[in-house]
């Protein structure tokens, strides 16, 4: 728990209307801040809609979810358009990643722009100390220094740290994560004990704005043709087998859907791809394995300097088993991570990020997978 | 909520119960009685009684000594779409295309039927505002085409107040052979109405903006006019099914029969400006929306620049004082105002707007309270924003 906050601090919860975030409110409320619940309107799932989207977020159910709550525990609620922006930096950002070959992270996008900056601006706006969210992450903040530590969540299945990586001091210092040092049966148990009617709420699944078609569909209708063309499916060896109908519906590690008809193929993977020529680039389980990434757009939670090489624990994907690396950083901002192990499917787009044990030291995204 | 009581200053969203309707209310405490105007039994004898006396006030505040003009609906929202479509459904139907001219900064509830028309054929042309939120009355002459059947026009506008020049606009669609159809949800009560000299064919009105609780709505319409029904049934004589709302006409009536716009706005305008001028001189980068033009006597649309309206309605619920901003959504959040676009406010600007509507004369106290919140969150705001650039 932050040690800046002290009891009757005014609060700004950042309620998606699931169980998480309803249950931060509470125990915050419990603790004896002052709660403000704020729901934000991120995408437009039709307005009509009442039924709850099953995982995804932003239907009028799930507004009324958090209303509820915020009732429930008498404190103000309020609905905050936040979709223009939304729009810009995460689904805009989403559709050109795909066009540019690289898988992205969404919800690292979210919390970066929306989350964790978006919204303390409104705190701001509100006379808000503290920005309060559902993240199972922790905060430490060091008692004689002030400086804040990002640490892992308690609970290891339902750790969101990963997520997290680019908060800086100013926001980290003004954040708290009440659930981090819960698993998630117990706060459906308190959502009980508390009586709120999310309790038993699915939780949020896959990406939200994405439909039960699929991000294909997605990228496809917001994107011309001529910014996804076709191409060819090639060996490493330079063979071509195949043809593809636009490189963003592969991502590195796939192997349904290929439809390769040469013998021999059955168990070949998509391991990379040109986008000079557009050629998928596929071959056998071996050719996902490498040991070393650049990645840039860096962030480090606590100043480090890995001039000399750092070495800790990365994390390639959200559900990823961390491996031990050293991490240099370049004078340019660019980011060599150089593996003890050769790592299966280093995808360009995806956040890399670096663990000291139980901290987050901080993390980068992912711009090419090195020999 | 055991929050405290908050100052209501939201009045065109919704104006507090009239004592008229509250009275008409508690009638049915000593008699609850709520008989069907339909039966024939002395107690639906006196349920119609209570109908026509309810009409004969609804028409009495419109300016009209014929109560059979009105007929009772459920919503300004139905009374507009009723009036809509009486207009083009018939012409639709014989196979016409006609053209229907409107302004951009209409009430959603007339927006929502420009889609419904242009689906069947009808070609909709929406005249543009000036940046005092006035049509130009030039503008509506080069609209007009030899198929142009209706007009819609919002004679006062809910988000500035701007009042439209309606006696010129009217005498132009006149002159052309074209039905007016006028919103005048925000007009009753705040402008003296003469029905029959606006020379409109359709004037709709709504029962929360006068006093009357929500869910009841009225239409007038000119003799000569046919009404094509949305919901069929016998009741209103054909024109409008469903089992009447007698609550709602009863405090409907009432409420109307309350009405005394010239007296209202005599106690209410001084406060008004009284209001935007110390706001003016408090708040540096204050606009006021509309201001050039004629405005009724209770609304004020203010603009803080760099300032998010959605953000200060906020700050200014949590301080005790309920305003709006722009068009809420179901849910709750706002978007960029539709009228302030039309009047030429960038996105940025339509969403900075927010709207103080006074139901009546309050203590000046409470106002200046209001300011002092007002002006703290303009500037916490302002330097949110600096300290994130």
């Amino acid at each position: 728990m932050n040690l800046n906050a002290n009891k009757g601090s005014k609060v700004l919860v950042a309620m998606s209307g699931g169980v998480d975030s309803s249950v931060a409110a509470v125990l915050l409320k419990t603790q004896g801040f002052e709660v403000i619940g704020i729901h934000l309107q991120l995408w437009n799932q039709g307005e009509a809609s009442l039924e709850s989207t099953g995982g995804r977020c932003c239907s009028l159910a799930d507004s009324n979810d958090a209303r509820r709550v915020c009732d429930r525990i008498e404190v103000p609620f309020y609905v905050i358009n936040a979709r223009d922006l939304f729009a810009e930096k995460v689904v805009d950002n989403f559709v050109h990643e795909y066009l540019s070959n690289r898988t992205p992270n969404p919800c690292i996008q979210c919390n970066r722009h929306i989350k964790f900056d978006y919204l303390y601006r409104k705190a701001d706006e509100l006379g808000c100390e503290f920005v309060a969210t559902g993240h199972y992450s922790r905060i430490h903040l060091d008692p004689v220094s002030g400086v804040a530590s990002l640490m892992k969540a308690s609970d290891p299945q339902k750790d969101q740290s990963y997520f997290l990586f680019p908060m800086d001091q100013k926001t980290l210092q003004r954040t708290l994560m009440p659930l981090g040092g819960f698993t998630k049966p117990v706060v459906r148990r308190l959502a009980q004990e508390f009586g709120l009617s999310v309790a038993s709420k699915d939780d949020s699944q896959e990406i939200c704005f994405i439909g039960e078609d699929g991000y294909k569909d997605f990228v496809e209708s917001r994107s011309t043709p001529a910014l996804r063309p076709r191409g060819t499916i090639c060996t490493e060896e330079g063979e071509t087998i195949g043809e593809h109908e636009g490189l963003f519906r592969y991502t590195i590690g796939q192997r349904k859907g290929l439809q390769l008809a040469k013998k021999g193929t059955e168990n070949f993977f998509v391991i990379g791809s040109d986008p000079v020529t557009h050629k998928l680039i596929v071959g056998p389980e071996s050719g996902l394995f490498k040991k070393k990434l650049m990645a840039s757009d860096v962030n480090w939670i606590r100043p480090v300097s890995p001039l000399k090489g750092l070495p800790c624990k990365a994390k390639i994907r959200s559900r990823h088993d961390e491996a031990s690396c050293l991490v240099t950083s370049f004078e340019n901002g660019i980011l060599q991570v150089e593996f003890d192990e050769p790592q299966r499917a280093i995808t360009p787009g995806q956040a890399v990020v670096f663990y000291d044990g139980e901290e987050v030291l901080g993390g980068a995204f992912i711009d090419s997978a090195v020999d | 909520m055991s929050r405290r009581t908050a100052i209501y200053l939201d009045s065109n969203s919704g104006a507090p119960l009239s004592p008229r309707a509250v009275e008409a209310l508690l009638s049915f405490s000593t008699d609850p009685l709520i008989p069907n105007p339909s039966s024939i039994h002395s107690h639906g004898q006196r349920a119609k009684r209570w109908m026509a006396n309810s009409r004969e006030q609804v028409a009495l505040s419109l300016g009209s000594n014929d109560p059979e003009r009105v007929l009772f609906t459920s919503s300004g929202t139905e009374a507009n779409q009723l009036a809509i479509f009486s207009e083009l459904e018939a012409r639709i139907t014989r196979g016409e295309k006609p053209h229907w001219i409107t302004t951009s900064v209409e009430h959603e509830s007339v927006r929502q039927m420009a889609e419904w028309a242009v689906e069947r054929g009808v070609k909709v042309s929406f005249l543009p505002v000036d940046s005092k939120g006035l049509v130009d009355p030039a503008e509506l002459e080069a609209m007009f085409k030899p198929e142009t059947a209706l007009l819609s026009l919002i004679w006062v506008n809910n988000e500035t107040g701007v009042i439209q020049n309606l006696q010129d606009l009217a005498a132009r669609a006149r002159s052309r052979g074209v039905s007016l159809h006028v919103d005048g949800a925000q007009a009753w009560g705040k402008l003296p109405i003469a029905v029959n000299d606006l020379g409109c064919h359709w004037f709709c009105v709504s029962g929360h903006k006068i006093g009357a609780p929500a869910g009841i709505g009225a239409v007038w319409s000119a003799r000569g006019t046919r009404v094509s029904p949305l919901i069929r049934g016998a009741q209103e004589k054909g024109r409008r099914g469903g089992t009447e709302n007698l609550l709602g006409v009863k405090t409907l009536g009432a409420a109307a029969s309350a009405l005394d716009p010239i007296a209202w706005a005599t106690r209410v305008e001084g406060l008004r400006d009284r209001l935007e001028n110390a706001i003016c001189d408090r708040i540096p980068g204050t606009r006021i929306q509309g201001k050039g033009a004629p405005r009724v006597a209770n609304t004020t649309n203010l603009r803080f620049d760099g300032v998010v309206g959605e953000g200060l309605v906020l700050a200014l619920d949590l301080a005790g004082y309920s305003i709006s901003a722009g068009a809420a959504c179901s849910s709750g959040a706002t978007d960029p105002s539709h009228v302030l676009l039309a009047m030429g406010a960038s996105k940025e600007e339509a969403s900075s707007a927010i709207r103080v509507s006074l139901a009546d004369e309050m203590p000046w106290d409470v106002l200046a309270g209001f300011i002092d919140a007002l002006d703290a969150a303009v500037s916490r705001a302002r330097l949110a924003r600096r300290l994130q650039e």
